[in-house]
C-alpha cells in the first residue's frame, strides 16, 4: 500500500490545487472580506461553498491536532522556534540578541543572585531526549567550561531544562565581528594580521585542549571596543550537534552544524573534522580580512554547487578578487576595499601577492594533512611576515591541486579508519595497517631532518582524533583517553608506536592536571620506548621528560631532577642537531634543582639554557621568557632580590609582547615580579603590579581561584609592610578562606596564608590567638615535607618564638628558637636565617645576655643590610634594636 | 556502483550499507528509491521503538520526531551522506511511521474490542495515548482519501504529522517551495477535518 498509488487522477487534483491556491487567498485577508473574495475569484458554485465551508471549519482544532499533540509532531513552528520563555533554568532572559541555525541567544542574568554579572545564554531548538545523551552533553559541557583564554568567551554554565532543550550560558561579549571591526576602524593589512594572529593563539591553545571550534566565521570572532578579540561559541557546535543522536552516529547531522560560506571541504565532503578544519576556516577569514572578498563565492545553497565551490574550486588569488566582486549583489569597489585598509587598490594589490597570497594558499588546501598543522603554526608564519623573515609557506605542488582532494578522499578516510581502530577501540585494530605505519615512521626517521615532524606524528593523528574523527565524536575526551590506552596495550607488538600514543595520552592528562595518571602512563611510554628503541632512542628522552614533569608536579624535586638528567644524557650523546633539545633539558633540569634548593646547581643549569635559547629560539619566544623567569626565580631565592626583580621585569617584557596584556602568563609574570618587589620593598609598585594582576586574573577565572588566593595573600605581605595591618588581615583571611576551600587545609600554601596571618595577629598585639595559629600550623606542616620556602620548619619556629618572648614565655621561646637555629643549614634561605637571629637577639636581651643579643642582631642585620635597601624596615628595625642592645650595654 | 567509502569498516548491522546505496541511487530515481526504503525504515522503527520501551523508559515520551530522527541516525549515521538526502530519508521516515503508526493502532483497537484475533506485537505504549488510537485511525483513513484527491498534498501531511517536519522541513524533503507546502498543508489540515468528521458519523 503505498500512499502515492496513481498520478491519473488530473482532474481533482487541478481541482485541488485550484481550491488550495483561492483558500489561501482567503485566509491571507481580514475574515469579513473572505466571502466577498471568493464570489469575486470562483465561478464554481460548487467550489466556491466548499471553500466557504472549510473556511468555517478551520478555526476549530480537530483529530489532526490531536494526533500532532500525542505524536509530538510540532503544530507551529515549535521545533524551529522554542515557545517564548523568561526564564532557562537559574537564568532570568532580559532580552534576545540574536538567533541561528542551531538556536537563540538571549542576554540573561541569574535569577538566584548567585553572580549579577550578565551572561549570554545559548537555547538550542532541539531537545535532547535520551539521558546517556544528556550526560555526555554535560561531560562536554564541563571540558569547555574548563578552556580558559582571554580571548575566548568564557563558558560558565549549562545544562538542560525541564523539557529537554540544552542551554549554555556564557560570556557575554559587547562587540563587532572582526571583519566589520576592521572596516570600522580602516585598519590597515599590519594591524588586521596582527589582530588575526591573536584570533589563532587562541585557537590554538583550545586545541591544545583537544576542542576543535568547527564554526569559525566572522560573527563568532569578535572584537570589543577596547580592540580585544573574543571567539564565540568554541566547541558548542558540537555541543549542539549531540542532539538525538546514537553514540554510533558520525557525519550524519554535521551538516547542520556548518555555515557553508566557512565550510571546509572535509565538512561539505563530510569527512573527518580534525584541527586542521578549524586552520581552513581561519585561512577563509584571513583571505576576507584581507581582500574584502569570501574565499567561496557561493551562487546558490545547493549541496552539488557548494561541493563544486568548497571542494573542486581553488579560491581566487587575493589580487585577483579584489577587482572581481562576489556573487549575491557584492557591489563593493577595489577602490573602497583598499581605502578600508588605508591603501590605494594598486598598493593593496602588491601587497596580497607573494607571502600572504602563500600563507592564505597553506591554509586553504582541500586536503587537511597539507595545511598548516596547527593555529599556531599559521600564526607564526604570519608573524614571520610582520618581522620580515621568510615564510614557511609555500605554494602547493601540482600533485596536490585541489581536484586532487576528492580523489584522495577515499584514502583519507581509510587513514581515518585506521586512527579510529587505534584510539577507540571499536573494530579490531587493523595489524596490517599498523605495521605499515610502522615502517613508515622507521623510513621518515632516518631522515634527521625530519626527526621532529615524525615525532609528532602520531601526536598529530591523536590530536586529530579528537571526539571528532573517533566513530563516536560525542565521546567525552577522558572515555576517549581510556579507549585510547586500551588501544595501546593492544600495540605491545610495535613499542615505538605504542610509546608514542601513550605519550600523546599523557600530554593531554598533563594539561588536564592529572599528575599521578600522567606519571603512569610516562612510566609505561617509558619501558614501551626503550623495549623498541633502545636506551639512547630519542623517544626515551621525550618520555624521561614527559615522567620528570608529572613527577616535578607531584611534589618530588629531587626525583625529578634524576629523570630530567637521563633525558640530557640521550640528547648529549647525539640526535640533538640544533641543541634545542639540550637547552630543554637544562632548563628543567635547573627548575627541579630550584625547586629542590639546589640553588647553586640551578641557576648554572638555567643560565646555561637562557644563554642558548637567546640564540636558538626567535626574540620574546616563549621559552627563553620561561628561562628568565625561573632564573628571577634562583636569584630571588639566593637572596639576590635586585636581580630576581630586574630578570622578573624582562620575562614580563617579553611575554607581554608576545601575548598580550590580558593573558593569565602576563599575570602570572606580574605576581611573580610583585612578589620579588617586596623583597626591594618597593611595596607601591608591587601592590600596582598586583591589583592588575588580580584584575585580569578575576576576568579570566572569576572570584576563586589559586592564583587569586595567591594574589591575595602577596597583597597581604605588601600591606604589611606598609604597616596597614588592617587591611593585611582582610587579605589574609580572604586568602586563607580561598586556599582552605580549594586547596584544603593541609595544602602548604593554605599553611603559608595561615603563618602569615599569625604573624600579622602578633603584629596587632593579639598574642594569645597568634600563638594558638602557629603551633597549629607548625604541627600540620611537620606531617609533610615543605614544598615552599615560606614555610620552612626553621621559618615557623622562629615566628613562634617570637611571639612567646612577646608573651613573657621566654624559656619556651628560648627552647623553640634553639631548635630552629639546630635546623639552620646552607640550603635554608638567608632572609630565614636573618629572622631566626632578630628574634634570638630580642630573646637574649629579655634574658639579659646582652653581648649576645648584640651578636645575634648585628649577624641579622649583616645578612639583611647585604641584601635589602637601607630603609627596608627589616633593616630599619634591626638597625635600631641592635642600637637599644648597645646603648644597654654601654651604659653597664 | 556503491557509493560506500572503502575504508570505513562496514558495521554489523546490514541494514547499514543498503540504505545508503538506496539514498544514493535516490539521486537518480527518487521516488521510487524512497518507496524501496520504507520497508527498511519500518522495521527500524519497529527495532527502536522496542529497544526503547524495554529500556526504563518511566515517564518519558519519545515523540514521533525523536523516534524518526533516531531512526535515521542507526539508518545512515556511520556513512557520509549529502544534505539532501537527509530530508529524503525523512520523507520517506514519514511514511513508514504512519505505517508504523496505523498497524499499531488497528492491533490495539482490536486487542481491546476483545477479538483476539491479532497480537500486539510492538509495544507503543509509551508512544501513541490510548485515546488518540481513534484518531490515528480516522486520520488515516481520510488521508487514504486525500492520496486519491492530490497525493503531493498527502505527503505534505505525512510529513508534518507522522515526521514532525515544519514547513521548511518538508519543503527540503518533498524538494518543492516552503510557500507549495504551507499552501497544501493549510488546505489539507482543514479538508481532513472535514472528511474525517464526516467519516466519523
Amino acid at each position: 500500500m503505498k500512499p502515492e498509488s496513481s498520478a491519473a487522477a488530473t482532474t481533482p487534483s487541478d481541482r485541488w490545487e485550484r481550491l488550495a491556491a483561492l483558500f489561501e487567498g482567503a485566509l491571507a485577508l481580514p475574515p469579513d472580506e473572505r466571502d466577498s473574495y471568493v464570489r469575486e475569484h470562483c465561478s464554481d458554485p460548487g467550489m466556491a461553498a466548499e471553500i466557504q465551508a472549510l473556511l468555517a471549519a478551520q478555526v476549530t482544532a480537530g483529530p489532526v491536532e490531536r494526533v500532532m499533540a500525542a505524536l509530538g509532531s510540532p503544530t507551529a513552528n515549535a521545533w524551529r522556534d522554542p515557545a517564548p520563555r523568561s526564564q532557562v533554568g537559574p537564568y532570568e532572559l532580559l532580552r534576545e540578541i540574536g538567533h541561528g541555525g542551531m538556536g537563540m541567544v538571549y542576554l540573561a542574568r541569574r535569577s538566584d543572585g548567585v553572580y549579577q554579572r550578565l551572561v549570554a545564554l545559548k537555547l538550542a531548538r532541539a531537545p535532547v531526549l535520551d539521558a546517556t545523551l544528556r550526560d555526555r552533553f554535560l561531560a562536554e559541557r564541563d571540558i569547555l567550561a574548563g578552556l580558559a583564554h582571554p580571548n575566548i568567551a568564557t563558558l560558565f554554565d549549562g545544562g538542560v531544562t525541564d523539557d529537554g532543550l540544552p542551554y549554555f550560558t556564557m560570556e557575554y561579549v559587547d562587540g563587532q565581528p572582526i571583519d566589520a571591526y576592521c572596516d570600522a576602524n580602516r585598519l590597515d593589512l599590519t594591524a588586521r594580521i596582527r589582530l588575526f594572529v591573536r584570533t589563532c593563539g587562541a585557537v590554538a591553545a583550545a586545541h591544545r585542549a583537544l576542542v576543535v571550534h568547527r564554526d569559525l566565521k566572522p560573527t563568532n570572532v569578535l572584537v570589543t571596543e577596547t580592540g580585544e578579540v573574543k571567539l564565540l561559541d568554541f566547541g558548542i557546535a558540537k555541543l549542539l550537534a549531540m542532539e538525538s543522536r546514537d553514540r554510533r552516529t558520525e557525519t550524519a547531522t554535521d551538516s547542520r552544524v556548518m555555515t557553508p560560506a566557512y565550510a571546509s571541504p572535509e565538512q561539505v565532503m563530510g569527512a573527518a573534522v580534525s584541527t586542521a578544519t578549524d586552520v581552513y576556516a581561519l585561512g577563509l577569514l584571513l583571505y576576507e580580512l584581507l581582500c574584502g572578498r569570501r574565499a567561496h563565492r557561493l551562487e546558490s545553497r545547493g549541496a552539488a554547487h557548494l561541493e563544486q565551490v568548497v571542494v573542486q574550486t581553488d579560491p581566487l588569488p587575493m589580487v585577483d578578487a579584489l577587482t572581481r566582486p562576489g556573487p549575491g549583489g557584492d557591489a563593493t569597489s577595489a577602490e573602497a576595499i583598499a581605502q578600508a585598509r588605508q591603501a590605494t587598490p594598486a598598493k593593496l594589490a602588491r601587497q596580497l601577492r607573494g607571502d600572504l597570497a602563500r600563507i592564505a594558499g597553506m591554509a586553504l588546501r582541500k586536503d587537511p594533512d597539507r595545511r598548516y598543522a596547527t593555529a599556531a603554526h599559521l600564526a607564526e608564519d604570519l608573524e614571520r611576515y610582520l618581522d620580515g623573515r621568510p615564510v614557511l609557506a609555500r605554494p602547493a605542488s601540482l600533485v596536490y591541486r585541489a581536484s586532487r582532494f576528492a580523489q584522495r578522499h577515499r584514502l583519507a578516510l581509510a587513514a581515518a579508519a585506521i586512527v579510529v581502530a587505534t584510539l577507540a577501540g571499536y573494530t579490531a585494530l587493523s595489524v596490517q595497517h599498523a605495521r605499515e605505519m610502522e615502517q613508515a615512521a622507521a623510513r621518515e626517521r632516518q631522515e634527521a631532518v625530519k626527526a621532529r615532524e615524525v615525532a609528532d606524528f602520531v601526536v598529530g593523528l591523536f590530536e586529530a582524533s579528537d571526539p571528532n574523527v573517533v566513530q563516536n565524536r560525542d565521546m567525552p575526551v577522558a572515555r576517549m583517553l581510556d579507549q585510547g590506552l586500551q588501544r595501546a596495550d593492544a600495540l605491545s607488538t610495535q613499542p615505538l608506536l605504542q610509546a608514542r600514543l601513550l605519550n600523546a595520552i599523557g600530554r593531554v592528562y598533563f594539561n588536564l592536571g592529572k599528575f599521578d595518571a600522567v606519571a603512569d602512563i610516562a612510566t609505561r611510554a617509558l619501558a614501551a620506548s626503550r623495549a623498541g628503541g633502545g636506551d639512547q632512542h630519542a623517544d626515551v628522552a621525550r618520555d624521561y621528560r614527559l615522567l620528570g614533569m608529572a613527577t616535578l608536579q607531584r611534589g618530588k624535586p629531587q626525583e625529578a631532577a634524576g629523570l630530567f638528567r637521563k633525558a640530557l644524557d640521550i640528547h648529549r650523546a647525539g640526535g640533538d642537531l640544533t641543541g634545542v633539545e639540550t637547552a630543554t633539558d637544562h632548563n628543567d633540569l635547573g627548575y627541579a634543582l630550584a625547586q629542590a634548593g639546589q640553588l647553586d646547581d640551578a641557576d648554572r643549569y638555567i643560565s646555561e639554557a637562557l644563554s642558548a635559547r637567546r640564540v636558538l629560539l626567535a626574540p620574546g619566544h616563549e621559552d627563553t621568557a620561561m628561562s628568565v623567569s625561573h632564573l628571577a626565580f634562583v636569584r630571588g631565592a639566593q637572596g639576590r632580590p635586585p636581580e630576581a626583580v630586574e630578570l622578573y621585569r624582562e620575562a614580563l617584557t617579553m611575554r607581554i609582547a608576545s601575548l598580550g596584556e590580558r593573558h593569565p602568563e602576563v599575570a602570572r609574570g606580574r605576581q611573580n615580579l610583585a612578589a620579588a618587589l617586596i623583597r626591594v620593598a618597593d611595596y607601591d609598585e608591587s601592590a600596582r603590579q598586583m591589583t592588575q594582576a588580580l584584575e585580569v586574573y578575576r576576568a579570566v577565572y572569576g572570584e576563586r581561584h589559586p592564583s587569586i588566593a595567591t594574589t591575595l595573600n602577596n597583597l597581604s605581605v605588601v600591606e604589611s609592610n606598609r604597616y596597614r595591618l588592617a587591611e593585611a588581615v582582610t587579605y589574609a583571611t580572604a586568602a586563607f578562606e580561598m586556599r582552605r576551600e580549594l586547596l584544603g587545609t593541609t595544602h602548604p600554601s593554605t599553611l603559608v596564608t595561615q603563618a602569615n596571618l599569625a604573624n600579622y595577629l602578633a603584629t596587632m598585639g593579639k598574642l594569645a590567638e597568634s600563638e594558638a595559629m602557629m603551633r597549629d600550623v607548625l604541627a600540620q606542616s611537620a606531617k609533610q615535607p615543605a614544598m615552599t620556602m615560606a614555610l620552612s620548619q626553621p621559618q615557623l619556629r622562629a615566628n613562634l618564638a617570637g611571639t612567646l618572648r612577646r608573651r613573657g614565655k621566654l624559656t619556651e621561646a628560648d627552647t623553640t628558637i634553639r631548635e630552629a637555629l639546630a635546623l639552620v643549614t646552607p640550603k635554608v634561605s638567608p632572609f630565614t636565617e636573618a629572622s631566626i637571629l632578630a628574634v634570638l637577639g630580642k630573646i637574649r636581651f629579655d634574658q639579659g645576655r646582652d653581648a649576645e643579643a648584640a651578636d645575634a642582631l648585628q649577624r641579622a642585620l649583616d645578612i639583611r643590610s647585604q641584601r635589602l635597601k637601607p630603609d627596608h624596615p627589616d633593616v630599619v628595625v634591626t638597625r635600631s634594636e641592635l642600637a637599644a642592645v648597645k646603648r644597654r650595654l654601654e651604659r653597664k | 556502483m556503491t557509493a560506500h567509502p572503502d575504508g570505513a569498516a562496514p558495521p554489523p548491522d546490514s541494514d547499514h550499507g543498503e540504505v545508503t546505496a538506496l539514498l544514493r541511487r535516490a539521486h537518480g530515481d527518487r521516488r521510487e528509491a524512497l518507496d524501496a526504503l520504507v520497508p527498511i525504515i519500518y522495521d527500524t522503527l519497529r527495532r527502536i521503538a522496542r529497544q526503547q520501551m524495554a529500556g526504563e523508559r518511566r515517564g518519558h515520551t519519545l515523540t514521533a520526531t525523536a523516534l524518526a530522527h533516531e531512526a535515521y541516525a542507526r539508518l545512515v549515521g556511520l556513512t557520509r551522506i549529502e544534505w539532501r538526502d537527509r530530508a529524503h530519508f525523512f520523507a520517506a521516515a514519514a511514511g513508514a511511521m504512519r505505517r508504523v503508526l496505523i498497524d499499531y493502532a488497528a492491533a490495539r483497537n482490536a486487542h481491546k474490542r476483545g477479538s483476539g484475533t491479532v497480537a500486539v506485537e510492538i509495544d507503543l505504549d509509551g508512544i501513541v495515548a490510548d485515546d488518540c488510537l481513534d484518531d490515528l485511525l480516522i486520520v488515516h483513513d481520510a488521508l487514504t482519501r486525500l492520496e486519491t484527491v492530490h497525493p503531493g498534498a498527502a505527503r505534505v501531511v505525512e510529513c508534518r504529522v507522522f515526521a514532525g517536519m515544519t514547513i521548511e522541513e518538508a519543503a527540503a524533503a518533498l524538494d518543492v517551495s516552503p510557500a507549495t507546502v504551507k499552501r497544501h498543508w493549510e488546505l489539507a489540515r482543514v479538508w481532513l477535518g472535514m472528511h474525517l468528521k464526516a467519516a466519523d458519523r
